[in-house]
């Protein structure tokens, strides 16, 4: 990953917090906190004063059960929602002094991410699905066309690329989910339930291929799991309970 | 400059009012009938069981015109709204977009990849029940996402997103991810960007299956606006309620159209009857 060598503002901002921050931490939050209002006078804590650093290069679950916050520690990680209180850092910078644009970069260029349900768009090929992100971040034709048959090959899907969504099974869909949350090598990736749809056999299978990125590519990776044996295969593990870190497992 | 010999001149003259025929051919479409679906049947293998998803369907569709299709699950509505929208592909049956008086138009059934793909993109606007929005872009950048593949001008494709954005209450909104929305405003995007680059036909599967009864009455109303404004859409629904207010209902069974009705009553009167005034 490039550093942008001249100061930004928000890397000035971030300065003036006297954080301790973690100069190895790729991912590092401060008493992050979200509470969602439901109706007048309730209020839900969906995540509680969160405290955790991610090395750069570490792949690390976050297991816990429905409702515990993981999905929301996500979205809070990934800039795609905003929190109550608190901080995130994502290689030193705190991603509330970020502008519109650096955020929008931050969600091209620096995280990849994965979901359960895929979220592929149904009307474009294999091969589409993956090139969107680099036609989003402005890339030349022939980088993109590289890129997306270099990634493709990565995920062993190199004569599917013409192929629709409806016409994959439920682990090829995640396998082009995940060459197309590579297509700008972001130094991030973040799974959320990336095995929630696929059997046992798969679902390892998917696994195995986002180890094989973290050892080739050095990513560094955040994924959500509820099934205890998808997330034993991560170095470590973090459990989560009504919003709160409750317990750190190294595996 | 080479003088043309008599014969050129006629054999020329000929060729112009041979296009000047098809011309005066092209101006003679219909352009009520947005889409006609001719015979059309589909059958899923599994094992040794084979199931007819589709058997024998024909519906027309007109310029304006809201139609919902109803049925219980496994009817083939999916299958349906999948193949109309050139994601699946039918056995045989004709399903044809911009019918002409003499019963031509386009073709999807006997298009390449290639122009089945022009069509999904340009002249099918697609709706589900999911929303399937790119979590990490934007209510605006999802709504440009067709504009961008198709290439269409940037100018112009800021000013329709925001336009579209403001059609469906959302014009606040734009900046926002979907994880800050709710189902029924993300679904307001997916309406948006179903419109982006100006549709013959809007397909909607289930768009209201995982709303409150607020919210789908709110998004129903976008669709009569819509039609109202002259825009076509076939949507398949379970709610039999909102079908209500769609100008036809179709009803389907075991893969067969098996009654069409005619409906257009006021949504508002719809659900007012129904909760006795509540």
């Amino acid at each position: 990953m490039k550093r942008n060598k001249s100061i930004t503002k928000a890397q000035l901002k971030t300065e003036e917090d006297h954080l301790d921050v973690d100069p190895n931490a790729m991912i590092q939050t401060f008493n992050l906190s979200k509470v969602y209002n439901m109706g007048q006078r309730i209020e839900i804590k969906a995540l509680d004063d969160v405290n955790i650093a991610i090395r750069k290069g570490e792949f690390v679950s976050v297991m816990g059960p429905s409702g515990s916050g993981k999905t929301t520690l996500l979205n809070l990680i990934g800039a795609l929602d905003n929190p109550t209180s608190g901080a995130v850092y994502i290689d030193g910078i705190n991603t509330a002094y970020m502008n519109d644009l650096e955020r929008t970069n931050l969600r091209l260029e620096k995280i990849g991410f994965i979901f359960q349900f895929y979220n592929l768009v149904p009307v474009l090929s294999t091969y589409e699905n993956v090139e969107l992100p680099m036609l989003f971040a402005d890339k030349p034709d022939d980088l993109r066309k590289n890129k997306v048959e270099r990634f493709l090959k990565l995920v062993g899907l190199s004569d599917r690329k013409d192929f629709l969504p409806s016409e994959l099974s439920g682990g090829e869909k995640q396998r082009v989910a995940i060459a197309r949350s590579l297509s700008n090598e972001p130094a991030i990736l973040i799974a959320d339930e990336p095995t929630g749809e696929l059997d046992t056999k798969m679902g390892m299978e998917i696994i195995q291929l986002l180890h094989d990125l973290n050892k080739e590519l050095n990513q560094t990776i955040l994924m959500v799991t509820h099934d205890p044996a998808v997330g034993a295969l991560a170095e470590k593990t973090f459990r989560m309970r009504d919003g709160k870190i409750i317990d750190v497992i190294q595996n | 400059m080479i003088e043309k010999s008599d014969d050129i001149i006629k054999m020329e003259q000929a060729k112009i009012k041979k296009s000047e025929k098809k011309q005066s051919k092209a101006y003679e479409i219909d352009s009520h009938l947005v889409l006609k679906v001719n015979n059309l049947c589909k059958t899923y293998i599994t094992g040794k069981i084979s199931i007819q998803a589709l058997q024998d369907i024909n519906l027309e569709i007109r310029k304006g015109e809201l139609v919902a299709i109803v049925g219980p699950s496994g009817s083939g509505k999916t299958t349906l709204i999948n193949c109309l929208g050139a994601l699946d592909f039918p056995d045989s049956g004709q399903i044809i977009y911009n019918v002409s008086n003499n019963g031509e138009g386009h073709n999807i059934t006997e298009m390449s990849n290639r122009e089945q793909k022009y069509m999904r993109l340009n002249n099918i606007g697609l709706i589900f029940q999911f929303y399937n929005l790119f979590p990490v872009l934007t209510a605006y950048e999802n709504v440009e996402l067709p504009a961008l593949i198709a290439k269409k001008n940037p100018t112009l494709r800021k000013k329709k997103v925001k336009d579209l954005l403001k059609i469906v209450g959302l014009g606040e909104r734009i900046k926002h991810y979907p994880t800050q929305l709710s189902g029924g405003e993300q679904q307001r995007v997916t309406i948006a960007r179903s419109l982006i680059n100006d549709p013959l036909l809007l397909l909607a599967d289930e768009p209201t299956g995982e709303l409150d009864t607020e919210t789908t009455i709110q998004i129903m109303k976008i669709f009569l606006h819509l039609k109202d404004s002259g825009h076509s859409i076939l949507m398949v629904t379970h709610n039999n309620r909102i079908a209500q207010a769609a100008d036809r209902i179709l009803t389907l069974t075991d893969g067969k159209i098996v009654s069409e009705k005619k409906a257009g009553k006021n949504i508002d009167d719809v659900y007012n009857i129904e909760f006795g005034g509540h």
